[in-house]
């Protein structure tokens, strides 16, 4: 076990722990505290703070103790009196246990400070400041430092540290001194230090290096943070109208890709961070980790879908291009969310260790605030409709068309090859895109919330009813309940804390059988339905299957979710915490496809069908952490200890019945004639040991060393263990170099850089063994006897792939940090990736799962500039913007030649390369497309389908903007890609052979010799020619866009108003999304690249915002 | 305080590596098992072996469960494809794209099997648990249905990767052999499993390979190899030997009928009828077109009176108004569920071994004994016999006569037509007369799938289809 080295690592920290703690030794009866606490200072070094005052109410002490670690020699010697302390670093505090709140120290007492200045240990003074520490809402800020300026300004080592409510007192301080009060995330205060001073209220700062962002196992701040860590907060996704909290973070993220896969109610959305780096997309996931409120949230952003999607959809006719399925996200609501933060290098990710290969995803829920209890109301109501209109060809264009293909190939038109024009009534016009997905559908969300408490109890409940449909067919729609609550809870001494937290979401989606914008390729004198609007089959000679009768077919996905968290900590002292995060997570899926007689082929004998599936997947996960904090070398050293027990398990259970005598009898599964049961299960057990160092030297050096050992059920017995590791470092070179002569205006600057490995495990279960299953659907009658068969080819061999990651940083902060710069470079290198390694179907199945010997790097460069450019009392402008430059490829992969991969990668290039023949336009004579002959041997053949660019973006980025003024606020956010796609010719390549329709574009088809053409002629029979232009860089094009994401409008009525309500807020606002794109891309929508999906919608809601 | 973090950092570590080995072991999956498991006893051996036939029909519209007859009908003069697509045109025509998903569907389902059944032969042969006598039965088993694949594969298409073993890493780059090698290989697989293979069947139904569907492939095979003798000599054997009786013409579809050598089973589990009947029989309904029906030429080839007329169905469609022939040796749709399961898919029976017979006597100048066999399925067709009209005819004349035979006798059984035309030599002039055919002598072969090409880059292309 390789564990040893890591218990080495602990004994080396126990053994610095050891230096710092220091040994009491005592021993005597009737002792004045006063001479004790001296003795303890000349022997710990620690100083001690107190009233003199205090120590005429001490109590005489008897002790008698040898080597007592200071705390219990503290705790002997306190044990009666009526004092309190504290032991902070380097300093302990004490006080009178009734002294604070409501009674006022008599003015004869006194303080005392006892310091390394004077070798007595305690010195007496006269002059006292005492004061309340507190933010904006009257909140103590506990242990905020109060230091005392001279004349000068200068700092002198006077200084203390405010109590548990927020109070400090200080002694021996000049008339004319300040006082500099500082607490980490509010604005620093200098204040004339005098005895009247009364309450010091600190406004949370605006700059965002003291925000709170919220990190692996803890939180911290931009400031000293080592690594790469962007955040999406509560206000950007509030004012977005979606109703998938990954759709909020589009554009918004550096470095990070979010992809609407379409614009169905619950679709998928596509993440990938910091560009692809797996091979094979089709085995292992390149999605991050998603953690909810610390705990791993384990669908992860798989999509739902169990198989029972697929309609019997005729693949001649239609080209199955529908991806995603219902995205695992679409039970969380996005206004319960407090802040999405994205964790992306080495530094930040190491401590999940191979679950955070790809990045991690920490999403935090709303909690109450403690002394205000608030009861807000949130609703909106809105409509979407697709934004980006195709235009197809009416039947007379169409039908022209037809004919020219037909006569450029030379073939007779017969009833049965072309039925369109020969049979069927050409005077018939449907337009299918229309009928399809024209509709306007509707979105009401609704949010109810409940959050307050004390100081020792924070509680939050929220309920939620969402509502949308679609754009295909208004009587299907998507509806979600969702509830959670969180209670926090403090014991009386702040010692032990409890957090509790829950959520229930039910997800119902009554959708469509299937994305109807396919069917926009139909002929449009293609009769489908009657007068009244009944499906006919009569033309359409699909005899199962007809898009109007899909609307009867009815599918519905029930998805439930159910988590919950313990969190309980408990403070052993200022230096040592343990904690316990205990979560737990539930989910149930519910697919049920029914097919009525009703929905098919009168005259066919297919029979009603129904498939039933559910799958559950539980998971619990426990991880104990040890969190040890200390002054070391003048420094502040945090150590993390923790452990991950990981456990899931899923079971998935299919039934497929077919033979009801009626479509009523559809009801119930015992009415079928036939029921076919299939039922499969899959364990996954995770196991990690982990540590993390983090030393902060003055606010200025800061070094993160995280190290962790991985185990994992998804390999084979030998391959099981692994370990990571990551080192972090900041230099906030603006604490060590003086700007304020050479260039003023640069208030912050860090330099912060990271490396680390991490690995990978998302690979389905079980793939190491060598397994068979039984084949469910073929049985002889008369033989008990299952049959087995091989299903995969299987290697035990396989192990973890790693990833070695770097990123330097650099980050500016000017003018008083209203100006955030960062450039940020990343370098990441994928190694012994796991791949499904595709295999000719030869040899049996078409992969296997294997480490490929290749290494994948992504580079890029990440800009991010945030800027308040107006800050006043009516008016604010608040842009934020950023920008990647991501660069993706294969750097190396020994013996490509003789793999499956030859000709699918190449060595050089991205990973997302493109093989095309290159068009090199329309031969004016025969209409012809003609190609590059690359290797210049007279012929186009294989050897002229060569590598030519990538499908990556070449950059991408967002742009927000936030202007407030007075009551109004009014944001907008654009986002841009510049990138090549796919264009409409890869759905239709100019042949013309069956009876598709296609889009109306103005580019110049050739028709007759002497045509100059952009595109080759029409043809009815496929020729060589016409198939290698399928495959050549035609039907590539630009697909770059800027869009114009999401704007809202936002006012708030004024309190004045409100407040003779009884509201103490009331906002009404608009909101946009999807609302307009430049781009160059013809013929669909540049973000999915395909007019055969629904595009993402565009939806504009209103709503308002109640808080009593 | 220092004692506690003690025993907490102690306690923690000792409860993660002792739960670290322990901790990561998972439950097996309840769909599955494990291969030592699979090859642990007689029973479970059995059910891995019989799963070999359960892979031939996994997928339906596979190799042998409609492929091979429609499209090797189509390619042929046999069927024709209703739709006028591109896809169905190309077969037609005789202009292949390496792309077609037809052609490639032959071949990826096809090795998936020879997966299989490579897989069962090095552990039936490794499994000491399992009883001697049902590992050598179950080997022969297998090396029967790896040499009935190979033999459709090496005449569909000429140059194909010879794979004897489960090994991806060895097979995953393997090229092509010609039939100079297939060829052998085919025998002495069948050669082992003839040698083992009794002539009972272990089913009720004849849907496991016997002693006699050994020799009737290995008959086959010395025919196609032009080994009169050989092909004589096993043909010879089954009609003689094997206890297997023509039956009425509209009974050889039927399952367990007395021609029947060996059937495939087909049918799900509570359904009737067979993929391939699908493919061939009406689209759920009389009244819609069918996808596929019978060329002229082949309707044209029975006379009035052929009995074997019950094999095509003449259906006038009332969408269009237009009358199709279908391909009607299978009477029932799969997935006629009401009607009790009755027909199972025949790869091998009785009345080809007649035909193998007489032309191998016949290639031996033994001219009356091939005319008494010819007969013998004319008698049953109920047409006028050979023998009777008292015609001397020459070799060249018989030989016609049994390929005539031939193109009706095994109409729509898996792709004989196509097979026939090529070994013999008569494609070239025959399909070039064809008016609708773009025939050229490297049509032969089916273009390998480009996919498998991109896959593995040394395998090489057809000629003509580069």
């Amino acid at each position: 076990m390789r564990i040893t080295t890591f218990l080495m690592l602990l004994g080396l920290l126990q053994v610095s722990a050891k230096s710092s703690a220091q040994l009491i030794s005592l021993s005597g009866k009737n002792m004045p505290l006063m001479e004790v606490l001296k003795t303890i200072h000349q022997q710990s070094d620690y100083d001690f703070i107190f009233m003199v005052s205090a120590m005429d109410e001490a109590h005489p002490v008897n002790v008698d103790f040898r080597d007592l670690p200071l705390k219990e020699a503290l705790a002997k010697v306190f044990a009666d009196q009526p004092l309190g302390y504290a032991i902070e670093e380097g300093a302990v505090t004490v006080w009178m246990k009734k002294t604070h709140r409501g009674h006022t120290p008599t003015s004869n007492s006194t303080w005392s400070t006892g310091n390394k200045a004077t070798p007595e240990g305690l010195v007496l003074a006269y002059a006292e400041v005492r004061g309340r520490v507190v933010d904006s809402v009257g909140q103590p800020l506990v242990g905020a430092s109060v230091r005392v300026l001279n004349a000068a300004g200068k700092r002198t080592a006077l200084q203390t540290k405010t109590d548990r409510e927020g109070y400090f007192e200080l002694k021996n301080v000049p008339e004319d001194a300040m006082l500099e009060v500082t607490f980490i995330g509010y604005e620093q205060r200098t204040i004339n230090a005098s005895s009247t001073l009364k309450t010091v209220v600190l406004q949370q700062v605006k700059s965002t290096l003291d925000e709170t962002i919220v990190q692996a196992y803890g939180t911290t701040t931009r400031r000293l943070n080592t690594g790469n860590i962007a955040k999406v907060s509560a206000s950007e996704i509030e004012r977005q109208p979606v109703t998938n909290p990954l759709a909020a973070l589009q554009g918004r993220i550096p470095g990070m890709l979010v992809t609407q896969t379409s614009g169905i109610p619950g679709g998928a959305v596509n993440i990938e961070i910091r560009g692809r780096t797996a091979i094979d997309q089709n085995i292992t996931s390149d999605q991050p980790l998603f953690v909810i409120d610390g705990v791993p949230y384990s669908n992860g952003n798989e999509s739902l879908a169990m198989g029972l999607w697929s309609a019997a959809v005729p693949n001649a006719q239609v080209q199955t291009l529908v991806k995603g399925g219902i995205s695992p996200f679409q039970g969380i609501n996005p206004q319960d969310i407090e802040s999405i933060e994205v964790l992306k290098d080495a530094d930040a990710t190491a401590i999940y260790g191979s679950r955070g290969a790809n990045g991690v995803i920490l999403i935090t829920t709303k909690r109450g605030t403690p002394n205000k209890a608030t009861l807000s109301l949130n609703t909106y109501h809105g409509v979407s409709f697709v934004a980006s209109d195709v235009q197809m060809m009416n039947t007379s264009q169409y039908l022209q068309a037809r004919k020219k293909a037909f006569q450029n190939s030379g073939r007779e038109m017969t009833s049965s090859n072309a039925p369109d024009i020969l049979v069927w009534d050409t005077t018939l016009n449907y337009n299918y895109a229309d009928m399809f997905i024209k509709n306007v559908a509707s979105t009401n969300n609704t949010q109810l919330s409940y959050a307050g408490g004390n100081t020792l109890t924070r509680f939050s409940l929220r309920g939620g009813y969402l509502r949308e449909n679609t754009v295909m067919d208004t009587d299907h729609k998507n509806e979600r309940i969702n509830v959670s609550f969180s209670l926090d809870q403090k014991s009386a001494n702040e010692k032990f804390n409890v957090l509790f937290s829950g959520s229930f979401g039910s997800n119902i989606n009554r959708m469509i059988n299937q994305d109807m914008s396919r069917f926009r390729i139909l002929a449009p004198n293609m009769r489908m339905i009657d007068e009244q609007g009944n499906p006919i089959w009569e033309e359409y000679n699909y005899a199962t299957f007809n898009p109007f009768a899909e609307r009867l077919k009815r599918n519905t996905l029930s998805s439930k979710t159910v988590y919950a968290n313990i969190q309980p900590n408990y403070r052993f002292s200022e230096h040592l915490k343990a904690s316990m995060n205990v979560g737990y997570n539930l989910s149930i899926n519910d697919q049920q496809a029914i097919v009525p007689v009703s929905s098919l082929n009168p005259t066919s004998s297919l029979e009603a069908t129904r498939g039933q599936a559910r799958s559950d997947s539980e998971n619990w996960s426990l991880e104990p952490q040890l969190d040890y904090q200390h002054g070391l070398l003048g420094g502040r050293l945090n150590v993390l200890l923790g452990g991950t027990f990981h456990a899931t398990s899923g079971s998935t259970l299919r039934i497929d019945a077919s033979g009801f005598p009626s479509d009523e009898s559809l009801r119930r599964l015992n009415n079928a004639l036939n029921i076919n049961v299939n039922e499969s299960s899959s364990h996954y057990k995770y196991l990690a040991v982990f540590g993390r160092l983090n030393y902060n030297l003055q606010n200025t050096f800061l070094l993160n060393i995280t190290a962790r050992r991985d185990g994992s059920s998804r390999f084979g017995p030998n391959k099981r263990f692994s370990n990571f590791g990551a080192l972090g470092m900041g230099w906030i070179f603006s604490n060590t170099i003086d700007f304020s002569n050479t260039l003023p205006w640069i208030s912050f600057g860090k330099i912060r850089g990271s490396i680390g490995f991490t690995g990978n495990d998302k690979i389905p279960d079980y793939q190491y063994l060598d397994t068979w299953a039984v084949n469910n659907n073929f049985r002889y009658p008369q033989l008990s006897t299952q049959f087995l068969y091989p299903d995969k080819l299987f290697n035990p061999e396989y192990h973890w792939e790693s990833t070695r990651k770097t990123e330097v940083a650099l980050e500016i902060g000017l003018f008083n940090d209203r100006v955030m710069f960062s450039p940020v470079y990343f370098l990441n290198s994928s190694e012994n990736q796991l791949v499904n390694y595709q295999l000719p179907r030869m040899t049996g199945f078409n992969n296997v799962i294997a480490n490929l010997p290749a290494t994948v790097i992504n580079a890029g460069f990440e800009f991010t500039l945030s800027s308040s450019n107006v800050e006043r009392k009516d008016f604010s402008w608040q842009t934020d913007f950023n920008l990647s430059v991501p660069r993706n490829k294969l750097k190396a992969f020994p013996d490509i030649e003789n793999s499956s991969y030859y000709t699918t990668y190449v060595v050089g290039q991205p990973l997302n390369v493109i093989y095309t023949y290159d068009f090199t336009g329309v031969d004016p004579e025969t209409g012809n497309p003609t190609f590059r002959d690359v290797n210049q041997d007279g012929t186009i053949n294989t050897d002229d389908y060569v590598p030519s660019g990538t499908l990556d973006p070449k950059f991408y980025g967002g742009l927000q903007n936030t202007v407030i003024y007075k009551n109004f606020q009014l944001d907008f956010f654009f986002q841009f890609r510049k990138t090549i796609g796919g264009n409409y010719l890869r759905f239709n390549p100019q042949g013309q052979g069956d009876y598709h329709n296609w889009p109306i574009v103005d580019t110049k088809v050739w028709e007759k010799p002497g045509d100059i053409a952009k595109l080759p002629k029409l043809i009815a029979v496929n020729t060589t020619e016409h198939n290698n232009f399928r495959k050549s860089n035609a039907i590539y094009s630009d697909a770059s866009y800027l869009q114009l994401n999401n704007a809202s409008l936002s006012y708030r009525i004024p309190g004045a108003v409100t407040e003779r309500w009884g509201i103490s807020t009331l906002r009404i606002y608009v909101l946009g999304q999807n609302l307009w794109t430049i781009t160059g891309y013809e013929v669909g929508d540049p973000t999915i690249q395909s007019y055969l999906s629904t595009p993402p919608l565009r939806t504009i809601t209103g709503g308002f915002q109640l808080i009593f | 305080m220092k004692k506690l973090i003690k025993v907490l950092v102690m306690l923690f570590s000792v409860g993660a590596l002792g739960a670290c080995e322990n901790f990561l072991e998972v439950e097996r999956p309840i769909d599955k098992q494990v291969s030592e498991y699979v090859f642990s006893s007689d029973e479970t051996a059995e059910a891995a072996g019989l799963g070999m036939y359960g892979s031939v029909v996994k997928y339906g519209q596979g190799a042998f469960t409609g492929l091979f007859t429609v499209y090797l009908g189509i390619v042929a003069d046999e069927l024709y494809a209703t739709g006028g697509y591109e896809s169905a045109l190309q077969l037609r025509e005789n202009r292949l794209l390496p792309e077609h998903s037809g052609a490639s569907s032959i071949w990826l389902t096809s090795y998936e099997t020879i997966y299989h059944v490579n897989l069962f032969l090095e552990k039936i042969n490794r499994s000491e648990q399992v009883s001697a006598g049902l590992r050598a039965r179950l080997a022969g088993e297998a090396r029967f249905l790896r040499a009935l694949f190979y033999f459709y594969l090496v005449n569909t298409y000429g140059n194909i990767p010879l794979i004897d073993s489960p090994d991806y890493h060895k097979n995953g780059s393997l090229t092509q052999s010609g039939p100079e090698v297939v060829y052998p290989f085919i025998l002495a697989d069948l050669e082992a499993a003839y040698d083992v293979l009794t002539p009972d069947y272990l089913l009720s139904e004849p849907v496991r390979a016997n002693k006699w569907a050994a020799a009737a492939l290995l008959a086959r095979v010395h025919l196609f190899l032009e080994n009169w003798s050989d092909a004589e000599k096993f043909a010879r054997e089954v009609v003689q030997k094997g206890s297997y009786a023509l039956v009425p013409v509209d009974e050889v579809r039927l399952n367990s009928n007395a021609e029947a050598i060996l059937q495939f089973a087909q049918s799900e589990s509570g359904l009737n009828g067979n993929y391939e009947a699908s493919m061939l029989l009406y689209q759920s309904s009389t009244s819609n077109r069918p996808d596929y029906a019978v060329e002229e030429g082949l309707l044209n080839a029975f006379s009035p009176e052929d009995a074997r007329q019950d094999w095509l169905w003449e259906q006038v469609t009332t969408t269009d108004s237009v009358t199709y022939y279908l391909a009607h040796k299978y009477k029932i749709r799969w997935m006629d569920r009401n009607v009790p399961r009755t027909e199972l898919l025949t790869v091998l029976r009785l009345g080809e071994q007649h035909l193998i017979l007489a032309e191998a006597l016949a290639q031996q100048g033994e001219l009356d004994g091939a005319i008494e066999q010819l007969d013998i399925l004319r008698s049953r067709a109920g047409i006028t016999l050979f023998n009777g009209t008292d015609v001397t005819k020459t070799k060249e004349q018989v030989l016609d006569l049994v390929m005539d035979e031939r193109q009706r006798e095994l109409c729509f059984e898996l792709g004989h037509r196509w097979f026939d035309l090529n070994r013999t030599g008569r494609a070239d002039a025959y399909f070039s007369s064809l008016p609708y055919k773009d025939w050229q002598p490297t049509d032969r072969y089916f273009p390998i799938p480009q996919s498998e090409i991109l896959l593995n880059p040394f395998l090489k292309q057809n000629p003509g289809y580069e």
